[in-house]
């Protein structure tokens, strides 16, 4: 495993993308790609090739939960753990994110103080 | 005088018996001397009679014998010998009469004497006469002449003598004719007296009576029934006094009765609500009570004798008397004997409707027709008001915009509004008649048959009264949703069903929008405040460097108020889910101490921001209930920041977890201000904190009590407080008990524990089995040797006992049987703990039933408490204990009556009882999968979660085995199970359990 973890966050908001760096990398001290799309993502995720992908669900164009589908079909990302991070956490959400794959889920609003350590304790326990 | 008329008359007629005697007698008396006297005066006369015979036969003789002197001719001679004879005869009759008299007697001596001498010359000559010449004759014959004179002057003598005696007898016979005349009178007259005496004592003694009776009897029969009879004395008129003063009671209390009736019968018939009119047959009114009076308005004396057509209007009244006529020429009814509706005529001219009846009697010969008439005015209104009612539901029911079905009890369409038939594309033409499963997919086919049957055999059914969602099938096939309420109808003693129900599509659709709405919004205002929120923890924390200190409080508003927002957004999803019904919850057993413990943790950072300490004041006995851990946590979080935001600065929040009965209470206490009383109605309303000001300085969202209420109500708790002001405030939260272990625990804390003695030589092996045995709330003693036990046994009364095989003196088997022999302890459940407990088992065979258990060393904690429970159970009832949750009485009867003897059975009807009721230990659950609150099958998690997995036998409608998978022990289906299936299935499994637990 190398010293630097290399994360892929697909979020469109460019202002929660502002924390979350400041968060995973400036707290965190990941490698952090942010992708704006789930189309950038898809273009860049096998050159990037992360250890872990956070992913929004409402994005425009094309939602969380299809990028997920169509990240799942590279085989650069079969195996790359997947957390949904979002605001829609309603019981039956979260079942529909686990159901697909996502081996976590982070709701928003996050606290981007232990934002970090939470992704660190996922990528443990995925790792295990 | 106390004698019956009877010795009354005897004494009367008795002294007149003698004194009749007496004149008899003397009657007699004077009767014979009167026949003497007439004796003696015949007497006279025949010897008159005689003398002239016989001087007559004297001459006849003297004739015969002259003439035969004269002409010897035969016929003279003749003569002579028959006078001769004839004078012989009369001289003995004169000899006869004269014997009482000397006089005469001598002259008849005298007499016999010449009238043989005469004969005798009589003869000579006759002689001389047939033998010579008549000379000598003739002298002879004037010989008798001079005799002849001397016998007449005799004769005439004694003719003399008789007529002087008769003339003296006659006057005697006349002096006592006379004499006894007088006595005869005197007689007559003494009789007649005392017959007189007689007469006036009987009228006296019975006549009077009577006649004082008879004049009684008049005057009852005037009607005067006032005073008594004076008695009379005792005899039979006595009697007939009394009898006739209680036939005069009789009659006047028979009398006053008849009054009274004919009272009563005036007062009801005055009182009477309805109108009475009796009329003769000519149609005139004879009596009419106030009712009918007051029904018509006219007075008593405007009507009495009147004609009854008065009362009627057109065209009764025309009609009335034709039809009177025609019913006495005819006979034929039309109104008698049946009421019928006719209207009646006031005074004041108006009509009214009413109710006739009338009935016929004939009194003392006279034809009455009486008439109960009653005023239906109100009736009519009311009858009119039910039409316009029924005509405004019918167009209610024709307009409204639910489908309104009924079906027969044979599940056939009946009828269907315009809405059922827009629905479901069918018009009722079409639909009627048809089974009502045209109008169901046919997943429903199934459900709807059992209900109709169980409805029918049990009149019971779960659907009924309750609305919930089905789909149901257009014409064309379409499937739709539709939510339905069914109700029970009787109509005429039928009984039928209605279906309420509306097509829920466009609101399922809403719905759905209404869920993807609140999910976005939800998403569009969380987004945003993830930037905010994360924004300001990022300068607070120091990350992004050093804020100044006059910038710190504002950014901590900023955060705190942003975080609100975020707890706002959450409670109104939470809500929005609860009052959609869509709030699911993960069921599992939880140790309740351990989740107020963690959510106190979780709170305590919140508690020190308020300056208060959660402090744990009272613990459970160790205990589980089933519930959503996340959502008990809300709940708990909910009360410790509740509790912490309206406490004072440093004090502290009180938590007490306690089991009260078979529920465990959670209570989170504050010392603070405490809930105004004006607030208490609406405390667990939405949004709603005591006051608004406190909601905006407590950065609450006023939805959390709410959402605790809901969420404790769905885990079949309660939720409630107390508070008094400026003291302390409580809110507390019950929930059932989900293991009955706990409780048993509970309650052996409370009560004196149950004694165990443990039996066994090894110490260590001794000491662990105690600390087992305590943990699980029993009380145990050790006793190293069989000895030393009942030494134990002797002081103490144990609940049960732990046994080693193995034991140094007495082996533990021959303890065993001294135990059973010995009285008072044979029935201690013993539990034998062994490393050699099989070849034990062996030895004692015969006796294995009293055993309770067998344990093998190692010892299993769990396998010891379950023994030592069951052996405790078992010492009370040896029954095994079954649960039967089934809402239909019927099947709850017949596996009652099935498993009599065999099993306890204990009877759940729905869900929410089963839930409770499994907080007891049973040792088997027979399980309906269709109840009224929802499917069995959701009890079967907590079933599978208890220690150990109670055995469930599912029996019921469906046949659902394979949904269920491994969890049931068995699957039976109602319509395809014997009873002796049911049985034998039920034996074998409690059966396999039980050897499940002992080997």
């Amino acid at each position: 495993m190398p010293d630097t973890q290399k994360i892929m966050y697909v979020e469109d908001e460019p202002d929660i993308q502002t924390i979350a760096r400041i968060a995973l990398e400036q707290i965190g001290g990941f490698d952090l790609l942010v992708c704006s799309s789930g189309q950038a993502a898809l273009d860049q995720v096998s050159d990037f090739a992360p250890d872990i992908i956070l992913l929004d669900v409402m994005m425009p164009e094309m939602d969380g939960i299809e990028t997920f589908r169509q990240l799942k079909t590279l085989p650069a990302c079969a195996d790359v753990p997947v957390v949904f991070m979002t605001a829609r956490v309603q019981t039956h959400e979260i079942k529909e994110y686990t159901d697909l794959g996502a081996v976590d889920v982070i709701a928003k609003p996050f606290s981007p103080i232990t934002l970090a350590e939470q992704v660190k304790t996922i990528i443990q326990n995925v790792g295990r | 005088m106390n004698l019956s008329i009877r010795s009354k008359i005897i004494a009367f007629v008795l002294p007149i018996i003698p004194a009749l005697i007496i004149f008899s007698a003397m009657l007699e008396s004077t009767h014979r001397e009167s026949d003497a006297l007439r004796n003696g005066i015949v007497q006279t006369y025949e010897v008159n009679n005689t003398i002239s015979a016989l001087l007559s036969a004297i001459q006849r003789a003297e004739i015969g014998e002259r003439d035969y002197l004269i002409g010897h001719e035969k016929d003279s001679l003749d003569l002579y010998l028959v006078s001769v004879n004839d004078i012989e005869s009369q001289l003995a009759t004169l000899r006869r009469l004269t014997k009482g008299n000397p006089i005469q007697r001598l002259r008849v001596k005298e007499l016999d004497a010449l009238l043989q001498k005469e004969l005798a010359a009589l003869e000579k000559a006759i002689s001389l006469a047939q033998t010579s010449p008549s000379e000598g004759a003739v002298t002879i014959t004037l010989h008798t002449l001079a005799i002849e004179e001397e016998i007449r002057h005799i004769l005439a003598a004694m003719a003399n003598e008789e007529s002087s005696l008769l003339s003296l007898r006659k006057s005697e016979f006349e002096q006592h004719r006379v004499e006894q005349q007088r006595i005869e009178l005197m007689l007559l007259i003494g009789v007649a007296m005392l017959y007189l005496i007689l007469a006036v004592l009987l009228i006296r003694s019975i006549a009077q009576p009577i006649n004082a009776l008879a004049i009684k009897a008049n005057k009852m029969a005037n009607g005067n029934y006032s005073g008594k009879m004076e008695e009379l004395g005792t005899d039979e008129l006595g009697q007939l006094s009394r009898a006739f003063n209680k036939a005069t009671e009789a009659i006047q209390l028979r009398s006053q009765e008849a009054e009274d009736k004919q009272t009563r019968l005036q007062t009801v018939i005055e009182s009477s609500i309805e109108g009475i009119i009796t009329i003769n047959n000519m149609g005139l009114i004879e009596s009419i009570n106030s009712m009918a009076l007051k029904m018509f308005g006219f007075s008593k004396d405007e009507l009495i004798g009147k004609n009854i057509n008065l009362l009627m209007p057109e065209p009764y009244r025309s009609e009335h008397d034709g039809y009177l006529q025609h019913y006495k020429q005819t006979g034929v009814k039309k109104i008698i004997g049946i009421g019928r509706e006719v209207s009646g005529l006031r005074k004041d001219r108006s009509v009214f409707p009413m109710e006739l009846s009338v009935s016929e009697m004939n009194i003392n010969g006279q034809q009455l027709f009486s008439g109960l008439v009653r005023d239906i005015t109100e009736r009519k209104n009311f009858e009119l008001e039910i039409q316009n009612r029924e005509s405004r539901y019918r167009s209610v029911i024709t307009t409204v915009i639910d489908g309104i079905i009924t079906i027969d009890k044979h599940g056939l369409i009946e009828s269907m509004n315009p809405a059922a038939e827009k629905i479901f594309g069918y018009p009722l033409s079409e639909a009627k008649g048809q089974n009502l499963k045209i109008l169901m997919p046919e997943s429903y086919h199934k459900e709807y048959d059992y209900f109709l049957l169980n409805y029918k055999s049990s009149g019971e059914g779960k659907i009924i009264g309750s609305s919930r969602e089905v789909k149901g099938l257009r014409k064309g096939g379409v499937i739709f949703p539709m939510e339905l309420s069914i109700s029970e109808l009787h109509v005429g003693g039928e009984l039928m069903f209605s279906g309420l129900f509306r097509d829920i599509t466009e609101r399922k659709r809403v719905d759905t929008m209404k869920n993807e709405f609140i999910s976005t919004v939800s998403h569009e205002l969380r987004t945003p405040l993830t930037s905010i929120q994360g924004a300001l923890e990022l300068m607070l924390s120091g990350a992004m460097g050093k804020v100044p200190d006059t910038c710190t409080p504002l950014l901590k508003i900023a955060s705190n108020n942003s975080a609100r927002l975020v707890r706002l957004i959450n409670d109104i999803l939470d809500v929005e889910k609860i009052e959609s019904g869509k709030m699911e919850l993960k069921l599992k057993a939880i140790d309740i101490n351990q989740l107020v413990e963690e959510s106190i943790l979780a709170n305590q950072a919140y508690g020190d921001e308020h300056g208060v300490k959660f402090n744990i004041t009272k613990r459970a006995p160790p205990c589980h209930v089933l519930a959503d851990s996340d959502r008990l946590i809300q709940v708990m979080t909910n009360l410790l920041s509740n509790a912490a935001k309206f406490s004072h600065l440093n004090s502290t929040v009180d938590v007490d977890v306690q089991i009260i009965q078979d529920l465990v209470q959670v209570s989170v206490i504050d010392y603070g201000a405490g809930i105004p009383d004006e607030f208490k109605d609406r405390i667990f309303n939405k949004f709603s904190q005591a006051d608004s000001s406190s909601t905006k300085q407590q950065g609450g969202t006023g939805l959390g009590l709410s959402i605790c209420k809901a969420i404790i109500e769905k885990l079949d708790g309660r939720i409630d407080y107390e508070s008094e002001a400026d003291k302390k405030t409580r809110f507390y939260f019950e929930l059932p008990i989900h293991d009955q272990t706990i409780v048993e625990n509970e309650l052996a804390g409370d009560t004196p524990s149950e004694h165990i003695l443990i039996c066994e030589d090894d110490l260590d092996v001794a000491r662990l089995l105690k600390i087992m045995l305590e943990k699980k709330g029993y009380s145990a003693d050790i006793a190293g040797s069989a000895e030393q036990a009942k030494e134990c046994l002797l002081k103490k009364q144990y609940a049960a006992m732990t046994l080693d095989l193995m034991l140094p003196g007495q082996s533990g088997i021959d303890f065993f049987k001294e135990l059973k022999q010995t009285e008072g302890l044979s029935e201690l459940p013993i539990i034998v703990i062994s490393a050699v407990a099989d070849g034990g088992k062996k030895q004692l065979n015969g006796d294995a039933l009293s055993i309770y258990d067998w344990l093998e060393k190692p010892i299993d904690q769990n396998r010891l408490a379950m023994a030592i429970r069951h052996a405790l159970r078992g010492k009370s009832d040896h029954q095994f204990t079954i649960l039967h949750v089934e809402d239909d009485p019927d099947i709850v009867t017949l596996v009652g009556t099935l498993l009599k003897g065999k099993a306890t059975i204990d009877v759940a009807h729905n869900l929410k009882t089963a839930h409770s009721k499994l907080t007891n230990s049973y040792d088997l659950v027979i399980l309906d999968l269709m109840l009224p609150d929802g499917s069995g099958a959701t009890l079967l998690p907590k079933l599978a979660s208890k220690t150990p997995p109670v055995p469930v036998v599912v029996f019921s409608a469906l046949d659902r085995t394979e949904d269920l998978g491994n969890s049931v022990d068995a699957s039976l289906v109602k319509s395809k199970t014997s009873n002796h299936d049911l049985v034998q299935a039920i034996e074998l499994i409690l059966q396999r359990h039980t050897n499940l637990d002992k080997d």
